[in-house]
């Protein structure tokens, strides 16, 4: 019996979409007849019928919660070294953390609002993650091009962009924070921070343009290591409904490419923002061959799975995201 | 990886996770397994429990008797099991509830409500690009509605909305015309194999 797998699993987005009726009678009856033959989902769509979609996302993401937990529980036997080295790991971090604060004051005075910004940079780290995802069909969170020219760089402005570069990859914005750190912190101990400051360093000074954008870049940019350290905060990046993987299988079976006949790869890079009630915003295309390839990845993401908001200690945010789509 | 939850592993199909799970009683390749369903779950127990708190508990608890049920026992279609566990803990949580609608009560008491695990395709739903002459004939002698919708929604693929405003009929009326329909077509398609049972 592999029918279930011949079915699917019948994603949520899918009875979201078919009750929001953009479809046409043609996929509204593909849909019903998959729920003909799949009672389990026939009854599931009643059910879903008597509340609002916010309410079933809301009951669902409660409900992920509860079932994460319940069965962290038990798989939360790691060895008790493992977990000890752990709790160390935070400790160090949050000395470290702290110590850049105080530090921060020193390196410029003049900005009121530096304080909030190491926070901001936590706040957007799981964003790291992505970047693993770069290689894929669907990409994400490719740095932005540079918003200006780095200056001449010293020799230790090169050392330090070197270090950076091994720790992971390098994005031009971490280089050009550590010309212009250098100048001001190069006595500081530890590179990473001086790093770490001289982002906040430079996002101060840029704070009307968009901010989020860069923060992602910077934090992009940073070292998983102290990302995973500096774990005070807890946050998680917007992500569809079923993660990922299934978003970009997804991709692969519904993307229409306007151009068959080009043997080349195209790519499209949109961004948008996920509502905290996983609404998608302000969706703007930043790089695209043509008109055609836009209006494809628009109507991508506008019939792909939900979104979950991004969250910053369980709490749902409003975040800006950067979706790459490869047409080959 | 990462990026989803730290520690998640890479999705299996249900038999591996369910071999996972009776092996090592590894609650996470479970927690896997029954997230993928989660939401049929939970929109089963909306449509009986008809209450948003109460459907989510139900989740919860339906879970843990995963937990102890699927090690006892062998499960071929995890996803229709899963349908019939919990529908069966839905009804048990009406009956428990001892509703004062009395239709409801009979209906919840009668055993045929509670369904036993066994999951057919309806011989119309099976995906076959040439339409079974049996199947063809049991048709042609069904009641002109029930005719009418089963043409409009298997061969020219029309949805119940339209199907339903074509023949100026309730949704729900062509859904239950359907319904019907393929009841009948099954005892037609059963008499004219010989399997009368």
């Amino acid at each position: 019996m592999e029918k279930s797998d011949k079915y699917g699993k019948r994603s949520l987005s899918d009875f979201l979409r078919y009750r929001k009726d953009d479809l046409t009678g043609k996929e509204r009856n593909a849909f019903e007849k998959e729920l003909q033959k799949d009672p389990f989902a026939e009854e599931a769509a009643e059910g879903f019928s008597s509340v609002t979609d916010k309410e079933v996302l809301q009951d669902l993401s409660s409900l992920r919660r509860k079932l994460d937990k319940r069965t962290g529980k038990r798989s939360a036997t790691i060895p008790y070294r493992i977990a000890a080295a752990l709790a160390i790991l935070v400790a160090i971090s949050v000395i470290f953390y702290n110590k850049n604060n105080i530090q921060e004051p020193s390196i410029s005075k003049n900005e009121p609002e530096k304080a909030k910004i190491p926070m901001e940079i936590a706040v957007s780290e799981p964003i790291i993650d992505k970047t693993e995802v770069k290689t894929d069909t669907v990409s994400i969170n490719k740095p932005v091009p540079e918003p200006f020219k780095p200056s001449v760089a010293t020799s230790e402005a090169e050392r330090l962009a070197v270090n950076t570069r091994d720790i992971k990859e390098t994005d031009r914005i971490v280089e050009t924070n550590d010309e212009k750190a250098v100048a001001k912190d190069s006595e500081l101990p530890f590179k990473d921070l001086a790093s770490v400051s001289s982002k906040s360093d430079y996002l101060a000074k840029h704070e009307e343009a968009d901010k989020k954008m860069e923060v992602s870049n910077v934090a992009g940019a940073a070292a998983p290591m102290a990302a995973k350290s500096r774990a005070a905060i807890e946050s998680t990046a917007p992500q569809p409904l079923n993660g990922i993987d299934s978003f970009k299988v997804y991709i692969e079976n519904n993307l229409v490419n306007p151009h068959p006949e080009n043997t080349g790869e195209e790519v499209v890079i949109i961004t948008f923002i996920v509502r905290t009630d996983s609404s998608i915003a302000d969706l703007k295309v930043i790089e695209s061959p043509g008109q055609e390839y836009s209006k494809e990845a628009k109507r991508l993401l506008r019939n792909g799975p939900v979104w979950k908001p991004a969250t910053v200690n369980g709490n749902a945010v409003e975040e800006q995201y950067r979706l790459q789509i490869r047409f080959k | 990886m990462l990026f989803k939850i730290p520690s998640r592993r890479q999705s299996g199909t249900d038999e591996e996770l369910i071999n996972e799970f009776t092996l090592t009683g590894d609650l996470d390749a479970l927690g896997e397994l029954y997230s993928g369903y989660m939401h049929l779950v939970y929109g089963v127990c909306l449509k009986y429990l008809k209450d948003r708190d109460e459907a989510s508990d139900a989740v919860m608890q339906i879970f843990e008797k995963l937990i102890d049920d699927i090690p006892k026992q062998k499960i071929e279609n995890f996803r229709s099991w899963l349908h019939v566990v919990t529908k069966n803990y839905c009804l048990m949580q009406l009956r428990s509830q001892k509703t004062k609608n009395e239709k409801l009560e009979e209906w919840i008491n009668d055993p045929a409500t509670f369904m036993e695990y066994n999951h057919v395709l309806h011989p119309i739903d099976e995906d076959k690009s040439e339409i079974d002459k049996n199947l063809d004939e049991c048709i042609d002698i069904l009641k002109v509605e029930q005719k009418r919708c089963i043409r409009s929604f298997y061969y020219e693929n029309k949805c119940y909305k339209e199907i339903a405003s074509e023949l100026d009929l309730d949704e729900n009326k062509v859904k239950s015309h359907l319904q019907n329909a393929k009841r009948n077509l099954k005892i037609c398609l059963e008499e004219k194999n010989g399997e009368i049972r």
